[in-house]
């Protein structure tokens, strides 16, 4: 039996996104409008997804860093016809040890030189002189013109020992992208006198301009790829509800949003058999009038039969019929009821969305697969 | 009878249920990952509050969202208080925002399950 397919192209785009997950991994991107409120709640998550006990004697130099980085981008962007551009993007990583904050945002073209010589500058300075440079702006600059001195970035190359990664896109004839990146090796935290060479280098900085291209082609708000625990869930419930206005659409997408993680955080599981490691990503995009939650996660071949016959149950129902099974579903009380299966789940899902659940598997192995789910909610606006 | 009251938190609703002032509110978020801890001292407070109610128990449920895993607990709650209807004159008040569908359309479907007063109460 076939399943309903949605598009293979985003389900493939999707599936490269979620390779290779390892416990502890984070995947944050963001692309839309940074408002202050926004790095507030991205901030948040990431520090949620900071290990403690692991990070502690750096943990403040890493919210420093992160702060510094997410603020660079609401402070700085240029706004085009008095509006703040949507398509600003943040991406921050976890991953092999690493810590990566990135940020694009657009700036005047004829800001570009300045910007640039300031980077060399900054890159060219060991420790000491970041040190001297930093005072300096401090004491002759007034508050408002420490910002246009770039204190923020002399304070993140010091704190992070790195050289500061940096790029530029053509956007029109006025504005271009300009592209930001910091990283933080966790498992190398000494500073030493000269600032270590960023390794990730103009590779980097070139797989993140075709990468922010897709994002705005396929019009993808968010990515998160990391563990679904109830505190991830709810940051992200919390990242939607003040970043979206408010609209029947946007809570319907808010709903459906935590309906499905928590599916993740109920049944998800990982293929190395880690209890209590929830692995997944979501992403959210815009296309044909429709908002689109798509979200992976590993599944175990032995439960496939089981989870396909139930979805394509629940969307072979018309409307009254749906209607009639979640009443049904409801009131049952019979059935050993536990607060992880109320069968509930994705006849609600689908009840909202008012659309089929479109769904899929790849297979992995022997033993897993990864299952994708896509719930679609009209744009009623357009 | 001792008032219960729950402060709400990033998960949970915030509960008050006040015999003596007449006060019987459930308000906020309900998304907890055990839904069922967290309504069962609700349950059992209003198991006690019937064996002598009040004349009236006006109910105002108004919340932002709940998941599937509440809706089975609040589905019950509801239940339990349609029996009550018998010993004290029961009334359900079900908040829901102006802009908020899928909350409006649950509550119309509640109160068809619900053989008590019921009415749906839109804020803005």
């Amino acid at each position: 039996m076939n399943n309903i397919s949605f598009s293979e192209t985003y389900k493939n785009f999707v599936a490269s996104l979620f390779q290779g997950i390892e416990k502890g991994d984070l995947e944050y991107i963001f692309k839309g409008e940074v408002t202050s409120t926004v790095v507030t709640n991205i901030l948040d998550l990431a520090k949620l997804n900071l290990d403690d006990t692991e990070l502690r004697p750096i943990s403040s130099r890493i919210y420093f860093i992160l702060g510094e980085g997410l603020q660079n981008i609401s402070r700085h962007q240029e706004k085009i016809d008095g509006k703040t551009p949507s398509d600003s993007i943040i991406l921050i990583s976890k991953k092999e040890g690493k810590y990566t904050i990135t940020t694009g945002n657009l700036i005047k073209t004829d800001k570009k030189n300045e910007l640039e010589e300031k980077m060399l500058k900054i890159n060219s300075m060991n420790v000491e002189e970041l040190r001297e440079f930093a005072r300096y702006i401090r004491k002759n600059y007034t508050l408002t013109e420490k910002g246009g001195a770039n204190l923020g970035l002399v304070e993140m190359a010091k704190r992070s020992g790195s050289q500061l990664l940096y790029g530029f896109k053509d956007f029109d004839n006025n504005f271009s992208f300009f592209y930001f990146s910091i990283q933080l090796d966790l498992q190398n935290i000494e500073i030493h006198d000269e600032l270590k060479a960023n390794k990730a280098s103009y590779k980097y900085i070139n797989f993140l301009k075709k990468f922010h291209q897709t994002l705005s082609d396929q019009n993808i708000y968010l990515i998160f790829k990391g563990d679904f625990h109830q505190n991830n869930i709810l940051a992200l419930f919390d990242i939607l509800r003040k970043q979206m206005a408010e609209t029947v659409v946007s809570i319907k997408l808010k709903n459906v949003l935590i309906e499905v993680l928590q599916n993740i955080e109920k049944h998800g599981d990982n293929i190395h058999g880690i209890t209590d490691w929830k692995p997944g990503i979501v992403t959210i995009h815009h296309k044909d009038d429709c908002f689109f939650l798509t979200a992976s996660n590993y599944i175990e071949n032995k439960k496939i039969t089981t989870l396909k016959s139930k979805i394509l149950k629940i969307n072979s129902l018309s409307k009254d019929e749906l209607n009639a099974h979640y009443r049904e579903s409801l009131l049952d009380f019979e059935k050993k009821v536990t607060s992880k299966k109320t069968g509930l789940g994705y006849i609600d899902i689908r009840r909202r969305s008012g659309n089929e659940l479109f769904f899929d598997f790849i297979k992995l192995n022997e033993e897993h697969s990864l299952f994708f789910i896509q719930i679609s909610i009209k744009d009623k606006k357009s | 009878m001792k008032a219960l009251l729950i402060q709400a938190t990033a998960d949970t609703p915030k509960v008050h249920l006040d015999k003596d002032n007449n006060i019987f509110e459930i308000s906020g978020l309900s998304l907890p990952e055990d839904a069922i801890e967290f309504y069962k001292p609700i349950m059992n407070w209003l198991e006690q509050y019937s064996v002598e109610p009040n004349s009236q128990t006006h109910f105002n449920l108004k919340l932002e969202y709940f998941n599937t895993a509440s809706s089975k607990q609040i589905i019950q709650l509801l239940l339990f208080l349609e029996k009550l209807n018998v010993k004290s004159k029961v009334k359900i008040f079900w908040h829901y925002k102006d802009i908020d569908e899928d909350m409006h359309d649950l509550g119309e479907e509640y109160s068809e399950i619900i053989k008590v007063d019921f009415e749906l109460v839109e804020y803005t």
